[in-house]
């Protein structure tokens, strides 16, 4: 039985399996040459190294009131329509490419913020 | 109750595109998740033939080793005769409890080796608190629900399938 699951099994995820090569030696290009390239550009290149971000990333839960829930939503479905508008090759996706984005984004705001400016934002 | 469905849906033209031309015209919704009848039949063939994927649950036996043989020849032959690719998003092996047998640890095993590195192997262990949160209607995710040790898990699945 177990043969008979493998046999099909190889033949289902082949064309997946022949796919992740080609990712893996372009990413060893990239980290030897990526000295020109922004963080943002770093972000969106690391965000789609893995094959299985599920296995090799963190997990994390977030609790969002409606209102930041809502705005998240928005935002990832006007982004998305922006890069299709800009024949962008990047097919966006939210746990891959926008969620680490998001959070990159905002540590890089809080790291330039003072404590000051942060107590106040969250009394608001 | 499947009997009685199945030949309702055999009776009818293109039975097991029934839901497919009902998903088809469902465009309000980010994710529709079909709980699929554990047998396969012309209903589970609707459910397969309608969505973009499968998560398929099984648990640490043989006997779900068997029952993905099964699947693998249905999903070989639907895609066969449908002319279309039905992709498989994750196994979710659930009601492990550990510590864990040797039959469990050797199943559990034995669906890492095939399934890791294509899709995700997720384990769900047997919680008494995800059977009161069904019982009581909700979800574990309610405010009301105990605390469950296994909502990473959950969260991780709904990523995989909102990710697609």
């Amino acid at each position: 039985m177990s043969d008979e699951i493998d046999e099909r099994l190889s033949q289902r995820f082949e064309s997946d399996e022949g796919e992740d090569e080609q990712p893996q030696s372009e990413d060893s290009d990239m980290s030897s040459n990526n000295s020109q390239a922004d963080k943002t550009a770093q972000t969106s290149q690391n965000t789609q190294k893995p094959k299985n971000i599920k296995k090799e990333w963190n997990v994390r839960s977030f609790y969002l009131d409606d209102d930041l829930d809502a705005n998240l939503s928005m935002m990832f479905k006007r982004l998305d329509l922006r890069l299709s508008e800009t024949d962008s090759d990047v097919d966006i996706k939210k746990t891959r490419h926008f969620y680490p984005l998001i959070v990159e984004l905002g540590l890089e705001r809080l790291e330039e913020m003072e404590s000051t400016e942060v107590t106040e934002r969250l009394d608001g | 109750m499947f009997r009685l469905a199945q030949d309702l849906i055999a009776s009818g033209m293109r039975p097991r595109l029934r839901l497919d031309n009902v998903l088809t015209e469902a465009t309000d919704w980010d994710v529709i998740l079909v709980d699929a009848p554990p047998s396969l039949g012309p209903l589970n063939d609707n459910v397969v033939l309608a969505t973009d994927g499968l998560i398929v649950p099984v648990e640490a036996d043989e006997s779900s080793q068997l029952a993905l043989n099964h699947l693998l020849r249905q999903l070989d032959t639907l895609e066969d005769n449908y002319d279309t690719r039905i992709d498989i998003f994750g196994i979710i092996v659930s009601n492990v409890a550990y510590p864990l047998d040797n039959e469990q640890e050797a199943a559990i095993e034995w669906f890492e080796e095939r399934f890791e590195n294509r899709v995700p192997v997720w384990q769900i262990r047997n919680r008494v608190d995800i059977k009161r949160a069904i019982q009581s209607g909700y979800s574990i995710f309610h405010p009301d629900a105990e605390d469950i040790d296994m909502e990473d898990e959950y969260s991780q699945i709904a990523q995989e399938v909102a990710n697609v």
